[in-house]
C-alpha cells in the first residue's frame, strides 16, 4: 500500500514534468563554419520567359508549387508555369474598385490569386486572366497570408493589429472569421518588410516564427506550438533583456550587428534540418546564412556569398522552400555580372543578357 | 480483498486527478472562444474608428546595392562594408511609413544611408 500511495503521488509529477519536454533545442556556432557545398547536393534553374509583361525587377517575395513559380515584384504578382512561361500578371495597384493600395502578400489556390491588403485591411481575389473576381474585407490589419486547406487561410499580424491576436484562420469560401489565436500585450506598430513568419512548410501545417525570437513553431488551423527552440552561441544572440523589449528597441539595438534578428525559411530533411537567417558582418553587410542541424545536435553554417563558390557561382539569399530545395532567385544582369568576373559562361552560351528575366535556382539540398 | 479494491480506485483517482492536472496546465493558452469573443468585440470596436489613412505604422526593408566586386561602402556612423562575392552589400535601415511620415515615422531612403568609397 505504502509504495502504491508513493506511485500515486510521483506519477502525476513525471507527467506534469514531461509534458513541455517534446521541444528540441540546439545552439548554432556561427562560427563552426561550413562551405555551401556541404549543405548543398547540386542545383536545377529555370529561366523565367522574357517578355514584357513579366520583366522583374525587384522582388519581394516568391512562391514554388508543383504548378506554378509566382513571384511578388514590387506591387505585382506575376505567375509562371513550372518551365518558367509566363501565366499572368496581377497589376492593380491603386483605389479603384478592384485595386490594392498595398500588397503585402499574396497566395494562390486553384488557379485563384488572393492578395492581402494590409493598409485597407482585405483580401482581393483575382483569376490567373488577371480580371478582378471579389474582395473579402477584414475587420484587422494581417500582413502574411497561406492557404492552410481549400478554402482556408491563416493570417498574420507580427504584434501589430488592434485585436491583438497573431493568427486568425478564415474561411475563403464564405468570407467568415474561424479562429484566431496566439495573443500578444502590446500593438508594435512596427512591420519587418524582409520578414515572413511562414517559414516552411509541415506534416500538419506550416512552421513559422516570430520576430526577435529565435524559436520555431508549429501552426495549423487548430492553432500554434513550439516546435523547436534555437539560441545562437556568440554570435547572433540577441541583446540581454530582449524580452522586455519593444519591437523597436530591439530593432535599434541589433541594426548592423551581428545579432540575428528573425530566422527565415525552415526545412526538414529526414532526421536533420535546415534553417536559414541573416545576420551582419563586414563582407556584404546583411549576410544569408544556411545552417544545417544534424540528427546529433551539430550544427554547421554557411555564409552566402562570402567567398566564391565554383560549384554555386550563382546562389544567393534562399526565398521559398520546396521540397528538398532552397529556391532563389537572380537577375539576369547579376549572373552575367559574375560571368564577366568569374570567367563563366554558363548562361551567355544560352543566350542570357542582362535585359533577361530573372533566373530560379533549385538548390537542393545535401541529405 | 476489500482493501485491495479500495486501495486500486484510490490509485486510479489519484492518477486521473493528475492526468487532467497535467493537461489542463499544459493548455492555459487555450481560452475558450467565447471569451476570446468578447475580447475582441471590445478590441474590433476600436479599430473600426480608425480610418485606414489615420493609422500609421513603420515599415523597415533593407538596401541591396550593387557596387560590383571588390567594392566598398562607408554606413553613416562610419562602418566600412566590402561587397561579396556577387558585388553587393546589404544592409538594413530604409523605412517606409504607411501614410506619408510624421514626427514619429519619417520615411528614410537607401542612398540616405551609405556613401561608395569604392565601386561602380
Amino acid at each position: 500500500m505504502g509504495r502504491l500511495a508513493i506511485l500515486a503521488i510521483i506519477m502525476p509529477l513525471l507527467l506534469a514534468c514531461s509534458a513541455g519536454k517534446d521541444l528540441s533545442s540546439y545552439e548554432i556556432d556561427i562560427d563552426n563554419k561550413a562551405e555551401v557545398e556541404s549543405i548543398f547536393a547540386d542545383y536545377t534553374y529555370v529561366l523565367l520567359e522574357t517578355t514584357d509583361k513579366a520583366i522583374l525587377t525587384d522582388v519581394k517575395k516568391m512562391d514554388v508549387s508543383d504548378k506554378y513559380i509566382s513571384v511578388q515584384n514590387r506591387k505585382q504578382v506575376v505567375v509562371f508555369d513550372r518551365n518558367g512561361k509566363f501565366l499572368s500578371k496581377i497589376d492593380a495597384f491603386g483605389r479603384g474598385h478592384g485595386e490594392y493600395v498595398s500588397l503585402d502578400d499574396y497566395a494562390i489556390q486553384d488557379s485563384r490569386v488572393y492578395i492581402l491588403s494590409r493598409v485597407q485591411k482585405m483580401i482581393n481575389v483575382y483569376d490567373l486572366s488577371g480580371r478582378y473576381i471579389k474582395s473579402f474585407k477584414l475587420k484587422d490589419w494581417y500582413s502574411h497570408i497561406v492557404f492552410c486547406g481549400k478554402d482556408t487561410v491563416i493570417m498574420s499580424s507580427e504584434n501589430a493589429n488592434m485585436s491583438k491576436k497573431n493568427f486568425l484562420v478564415y474561411d475563403v469560401a464564405n468570407g467568415r472569421k474561424i479562429k484566431a489565436f496566439d495573443p500578444f500585450g502590446k500593438n508594435e506598430n512596427l512591420l519587418l518588410g524582409n520578414y515572413t513568419p511562414f517559414c516552411g512548410k509541415s506534416e500538419k501545417g506550416f512552421y513559422v516564427t516570430h520576430p526577435f525570437d529565435h524559436d520555431i513553431y508549429e501552426i495549423d488551423s487548430e492553432g500554434i506550438k513550439p516546435y523547436m527552440s534555437l539560441s545562437f552561441a556568440g554570435k547572433g544572440k540577441l541583446p540581454s533583456g530582449a524580452a522586455s523589449m519593444s519591437y523597436a528597441e530591439l530593432l535599434e539595438a541589433t541594426t548592423h550587428k551581428s545579432a540575428v534578428q528573425s530566422l527565415g525559411l525552415f526545412c526538414k530533411l529526414g532526421n536533420c534540418c535546415v534553417v536559414t537567417f541573416d545576420m551582419f558582418g563586414k563582407i556584404g553587410g546583411m549576410g544569408a546564412y544556411v545552417c544545417r542541424i544534424d540528427s546529433n545536435g551539430q550544427c554547421r553554417t554557411a555564409c552566402i556569398g562570402d567567398k566564391f563558390s565554383d560549384a554555386f557561382p550563382y546562389l544567393t539569399k534562399p526565398m521559398a522552400v520546396y521540397k528538398d530545395c532552397l529556391v532563389s532567385i537572380c537577375p539576369a544582369e547579376l549572373i552575367v555580372q559574375v560571368e564577366k568576373y568569374y570567367k563563366l559562361s554558363n548562361f551567355s552560351r544560352l543566350g542570357l543578357t542582362k535585359d533577361s528575366n530573372y533566373v530560379v535556382f533549385f538548390n537542393r539540398l545535401a541529405h | 480483498m476489500k482493501k485491495k479494491i479500495v486501495t486500486a480506485i484510490t490509485f486510479i483517482l489519484v492518477i486521473a486527478t493528475g492526468v487532467f492536472t497535467v493537461n489542463h496546465l499544459s493548455h492555459k493558452d487555450d481560452i475558450p472562444e467565447e471569451g476570446w469573443r468578447a475580447a475582441n468585440i471590445e478590441a474590433l470596436s476600436d479599430g473600426e474608428n480608425i480610418d485606414e489613412n489615420s493609422w500609421y505604422c513603420r515599415q523597415t526593408n533593407v538596401c541591396r546595392i550593387n557596387i560590383g566586386v571588390g567594392g566598398e561602402v562607408k554606413l553613416l556612423g562610419g562602418t566600412i562594408l566590402h561587397a561579396d562575392s556577387q558585388g553587393f552589400v546589404t544592409i538594413d535601415g530604409v523605412v517606409i511609413c504607411s501614410r506619408g511620415g510624421n514626427d514619429m515615422c519619417k520615411p528614410i531612403e537607401c542612398k540616405d544611408l551609405y556613401e561608395t568609397i569604392f565601386g561602380k
